[in-house]
């Protein structure tokens, strides 16, 4: 196992490099540079080659490319062109957010989704099932930025129930969860949807399998039948969503961050490519394509930690 | 399973149903939230939120440009001028008074008193260090160009500050009004990074507290301000991308003011009894630019025809009051407009145009490109100009890219029309006619590469002459001679709104969209 | 309709192991049963699938008959006629904001949504497919393969997409690529899984026993038999694909204007939520129903063709 863990740590360093490869080549073939961003509409050609020259943006492509990768491997990841801030710092900050916005959706989501899903499965074809399942569709049927939207409109603006902008405050108070119950619902809105049908059909395959129908017979209540042993076999189908979901949230909260104005890692991409900001875009992008690397590792070791059946070499 | 489909048509009817009945419902909950105000109306923190779609680039007046970074620079620090908001002249702001000896010579005296936020006191040495950093090509100041012609800067005494130019430079009264040449702390500039934390940096009302990059930015009253503390204890500038999330936090009192009601939102906030919104003609003018080094374009009858072929006054009815009309390049709220540029321009009148266009060689009309950066005030123009210029027979295709794109797009000359606006930070007709025109800012920001050297010698006269009387004809005839030659095609000049809740008082609201907090309180 | 053909040979397969029989490729098949008729009867007993392969029906003939059925021309501007609300007489779903019909927009838009979804699909796969096939078959490819596919797993596809389309400009086109960049990784993902599978099998040993090339296994045998998964992945990555699009274009990189594309329609819209809910609210609808579609027929087709997927996607 351990030799397993570090053979795929090990398989991360060439991803890495592969990615800030080709987020070099992104920014560098995409036309403008960061000079003429900062510079604005208004620059003379003099104001915007002093700026080029500030930022080093005036050496040939690949010297610029080693110049940051040498900080990299320092542990430095260099300082925002736009803004002069430190790119780990402005990272930090808004990695907290959007890392604690997806905890939050995802524990919605699991929460949602399986209870959902379970009782779905129990309730074969009744009138919850069908809303359950109805639900579930149109959640993976809107596009994110119209649900949020609907969601102010009807949950802030009228019932004036739920304040609009996400985060505000500590996370874990009751003030700080009250704002990030409509983003959280939103971006966990899909993967709710996915788990439920999931644990649905995992339930049901199970549901009627001889060993349940054993466990009935031996007189266990119905609920105690159903969490003991069917969801136990619906956990892995499950993990596979959150850790699939959970880090695509990472980088496509950028949506739920814009509507709920979060300060958020997938806003900060964003912009960053907007204003051609290279150090900012080449460190959040590793930041995110490490975590996603790490967490799908994680589910793999949960898998196993689960299921016996499953080993790893 | 037909029974999943009834129940999704009818989660999605009920959906569309309380959003047709918040349009209606939205009355009576504003009134019940008014009353509930005014009964905890006794102790109203003196805090106000504003909301921005953009964040800050940073704080130091000397190194940004952008109009989010301004609105905090303007509240930090202070100009040694400042134009009145509302008579439009410039009057003296952290300076006494100033004379020309000769029109190469400014001596300006100096304010006594004045503190920087820090203690420090304001004098001479500030100016003189503050603008030889930003002509100091290392710095990399995007404005250097405000102080290009200045050559060198004497401090005879602590009040007094002589600035010597290599040529007359008429413009430097308002180019000493310009955000961009507030006066910075020396001490604090050397002792840390103004641009992230500008501690004790400026002599304005409020002192900076935070700046939580993408989220907000915190100032706090300077207590000790020389014009009198201001009302306010805290003002927060926060980030909200979204508009429509913007303007819901504007109704549910999460924030206090906002500028730059998009025409679709105006209605409801107007409605609103909680919220009022100044409107008021304002400077920044948007325009269908043409790129005069590529065919057709530098064809006289073929500006024309555009020109004739747009229906400006039919698109100003869709902006639901924000846009008014203006016939000349330089605006009504421009020092060097003349009423008489009305007289100049051209009219919606197809036909002239289909004739103008045949007159040009162009019977059956051309294709062309229409390059637009991904803004949503451009954005909605587009098809409404591509529609009309299809009815003479030019055939537009639609060329959109993102900010930075165009901006590179256009400084490098690759477009063939495209959608600008300007939104000038002086006030004074100069500012547009030197950057736009000139031809010695082709290949920056003369994207139309407009290159004519009578218009050349035109517009240095409006830079170098000192007297200003003088000053304002030269514009007024650029105005008249870029006007008829179609040098752009203005759509409209913006009006300019400021969207606050009715409990905000005494905010300064000016016609370049600016705003000023220094007499702004809460009841 | 040979993609059900194919996904009758994969159970063939599996049969075959199960009972131990060696077999050498199976003409006998054709001598069934026609496999659509086949097909059909599987997914006849799934209402939701019929539900959904109805919809999808709908949809495709809506956008084919669009210039038939749309009562206005989509792009016809008439600014006297701006916003009116659904059921005014002559324009039975309103105006939009330049008095555009919003009923023709709509019309059209199944046109240009599903031409979004299909083509990037079929970029996707055209890529996807092959990748995968390669990384199955041979394992020296398979290490650098499947790490490119990491790097591209790993990337966080809103900012591929966004840089895509930032290099190449927004517009129909872009819009393709980059939605069909974003699924090569999972596509080639699930291929090569599949040959993974296949390749172990007997019949697959017989005829590199035979002597047939390599060429002519991956793309005679081995193709074939991964088609049922394909086309189960593609169905339901046609309904992301749409709402992907709906993304760019709250990014302000979508279809650009004057484009009747659901997504940018539901996007631009928006500001007028207040004023003209509809403009975001009728679109958002369409794209729901087409999405729902395609889910539900995907999941109908995955019950239908290779139940062993259920647990792969």
């Amino acid at each position: 196992m351990t030799g397993y863990i570090v053979k795929r740590l090990l398989q991360l360093i060439p991803v890495l490099i592969g990615v800030s490869i080709v987020v070099f080549l992104m920014i560098y073939l995409i036309p403008g540079d960061a000079a003429e961003v900062i510079a604005g509409p208004t620059a003379t050609a003099e104001e915007i080659t002093n700026i080029r020259i500030k930022l080093g943006l005036d050496q040939p492509a690949y010297v610029q490319y080693f110049r940051y990768m040498s900080g990299v491997v320092r542990g430095d990841l260099g300082y925002s062109f736009q803004t002069g801030q430190a790119v780990s710092e402005a990272i930090a900050t808004r990695y907290v957010n959007t890392f604690g916005l997806a905890l939050f959706s995802a524990l919605i989501a699991v929460i949602i989704g399986v209870t959902a899903g379970i009782i779905s499965a129990v309730k074969q074809n009744s009138w919850f099932d069908h809303i359950c399942m109805s639900i579930s569709i149109l959640g993976i049927s809107a596009p994110t930025f119209w649900i949020g939207l609907l969601l102010i409109i009807i949950f802030c603006v009228e019932l004036k129930i739920l304040p609009i902008s996400g985060l505000s405050g500590q996370l874990w108070t009751w003030d700080g969860m009250k704002h990030m119950i409509l983003p959280a619902i939103t971006l966990g809105f899909n993967s709710s949807a996915m788990i439920a049908r999931m644990t649905r059909s995992s339930v049901l395959e199970i549901i009627h399998q001889d060993y349940i129908m054993t466990a009935r017979a031996k007189g266990l209540s119905e609920f105690i039948v159903i969490m003991k042993h069917a969801f136990k076999n619906a956990l892995i189908p499950i993990i596979t969503v959150i850790g699939i979901d959970f880090g695509s949230l990472l980088g496509g909260a950028v949506v739920v961050e814009s509507v709920f104005a979060i300060n958020g890692i997938g806003r900060l991409m964003v912009q960053s490519i907007n204003a051609r900001d290279f150090p900012m875009v080449q460190g959040t992008v590793l930041v995110v394509a490490t975590t996603f690397v790490l967490i799908n590792l994680m589910v793999d070791i949960i898998y196993a930690a689960i299921d016996p059946r499953i080993s790893y070499k | 399973m037909k029974k999943s489909l009834l129940i999704m048509l009818i989660l999605v009817l009920t959906l569309s149903f309380t959003m047709t009945a918040c349009s209606s419902g939205s009355q009576t909950n504003n009134q019940q939230a008014q009353t509930g105000e005014t009964e905890k109306a006794q102790e109203v923190p003196q805090e106000v939120t504003y909301v921005s779609m953009t964040d800050a680039v940073g704080l130091s007046p000397i190194l940004t440009n952008d109009s989010a970074s301004s609105n905090v620079i303007r509240e930090i620090y202070e100009t040694l001028f400042m134009r009145d908001p509302k008579t439009g002249e410039i009057k003296p702001l952290l300076a006494e008074s100033y004379e020309n000896p000769d029109d190469n010579t400014w001596i300006i005296k100096l304010k006594q008193n004045i503190k920087f936020q820090d203690g420090t006191p304001f004098t001479s040495e500030a100016v003189k260090y503050t603008f030889e950093k930003i002509m100091d090509p290392k710095t990399a100041s995007p404005r250097a160009s405000l102080l290009k012609s200045v050559s060198s800067i004497e401090t005879p005494d602590d009040y007094t500050v002589v600035i010597h130019t290599k040529e007359p430079y008429g413009i430097m009264l308002t180019a000493l009004a310009h955000d961009n040449l507030s006066i910075v702390n020396p001490k604090a500039d050397q002792n840390g990074d103004i641009n992230k934390n500008p501690v004790g940096a400026g002599t304005g009302p409020y002192k900076f507290v935070e700046w939580v990059p993408g989220d907000h930015i915190t100032l706090e009253k300077n207590p000790d301000y020389w014009q009198g503390a201001p009302k306010l204890d805290k003002v927060t500038f926060k980030v909200v991308p979204e508009m429509a999330t913007a303007v819901s936090m504007l109704e549910t009192g999460e924030a206090d003011f906002l500028v730059g009601v998009p025409p679709e939102q105006l209605d409801r906030l107007k409605n609103n009894p909680d919220i009022d919104v100044i409107e008021m003609q304002g400077n920044p003018t948007r325009y269908l630019g043409f790129n005069f080094e590529k065919k057709p374009f530098d064809n006289l009858k073929v500006r024309q025809a555009i020109s004739y072929a747009i229906n400006r006054d039919a698109y100003i009815a869709t902006l639901n009051g924000l846009g008014y009309k203006s016939r000349g390049i330089i605006g009504p709220k421009l020092f060097g407009y003349n009423e008489e540029i009305e007289q100049h321009g051209y009219d919606y009148d197809p036909e002239k145009a289909k004739q103008l266009l045949a007159e040009a060689g162009y019977p059956n009309g051309f294709k062309t490109t229409l390059t637009v950066g991904n803004t949503d005030v451009y954005m909605k123009m587009a098809p409404f100009i591509q529609a009309q210029l299809k009815e003479i027979g030019i055939d537009v295709e639609l060329n959109v890219m993102d900010w930075a794109s165009f901006l590179s797009y256009c400084k490098a000359g690759n477009q063939e029309l495209c959608l600008n606006g300007w939104m000038n930070v002086t006030g004074d007709g100069e500012e547009l006619l030197y950057p736009q025109f000139h031809s010695s800012n082709i290949g920056a920001s003369n994207y139309s590469r407009y290159n004519k050297p009578d218009m050349d010698a035109m517009i240095m006269k409006t830079r170098v002459t000192v007297d200003q009387n003088q000053r304002y004809n030269y514009i007024r005839e650029a105005n008249i001679a870029l006007t008829d030659d179609v040098a752009w095609i203005p759509m409209f000049n913006d009006v300019v709104t400021l969207a606050h809740r009715k409990n905000v008082k005494g905010i300064t609201f000016e016609s370049n969209g600016e705003f000023r907090l220094n007499d702004a309180y809460k009841e | 309709m040979p993609l059900s053909t194919q996904g009758y040979r994969i159970s063939e397969a599996k049969m075959m192991t199960e009972t131990g029989e060696i077999t050498i490729r199976t003409d006998e098949k054709y001598r069934r049963k026609s496999p659509f008729v086949d097909l059909w009867k599987h997914l006849k007993r799934n209402k939701l699938a019929v539900t959904g392969l109805a919809i999808v029906t709908v949809f495709i003939i809506v956008a084919i008959f669009a210039p038939v059925l749309a009562p206005y021309d989509p792009y016809k501007q008439d600014l006297t006629i701006r916003l009116l609300p659904p059921g005014s007489p002559g324009h039975l779903l309103g105006t939009d904001e330049y008095g555009r019909d919003m009923l023709s927009r709509l019309i059209y838009g199944a046109r240009l949504s599903l031409l979004v979804g299909f083509s990037s699909v079929g970029f996707g796969l055209a890529f996807g497919v092959i990748l995968g096939l390669l990384a199955g078959y041979y394992s020296t490819l398979d290490s650098i393969i499947m790490r490119i596919v990491d790097i591209l797993l790993a990337f966080p596809g809103v900012l591929l997409a966004l840089a895509i389309v930032s290099a190449l400009g927004p517009g129909i086109a872009n819009v393709i690529i980059a939605v069909g960049v974003w699924s090569i990784p999972t596509i080639s993902r699930v291929v090569r899984g599949t040959v993974l599978y296949i390749k172990e099998m007997d019949y697959i040993a017989a005829a590199k026993a035979l002597g047939e090339t390599d060429f002519m296994i991956l793309f005679k045998e081995i193709l074939p038999n991964c088609v049922s998964s394909i086309v189960v992945y593609a169905t339901m990555r046609l309904a992301t694909a749409i709402l992907s699009a709906a993304t760019l274009s709250f990014l302000g990189l979508g279809a650009q204007p004057p484009a009747a594309e659901w997504g940018a329609m539901a996007s631009t819209g928006r500001n007028y939520i207040f004023q003209a809910p509809y403009l975001t609210l009728l679109p958002g609808f369409a794209i729901i129903l087409v999405v729902f579609g395609f889910n539900s027929l995907g999941d109908g087709l995955r019950d239908a063709l290779d139940p062993n997927l259920k647990n792969a996607l």
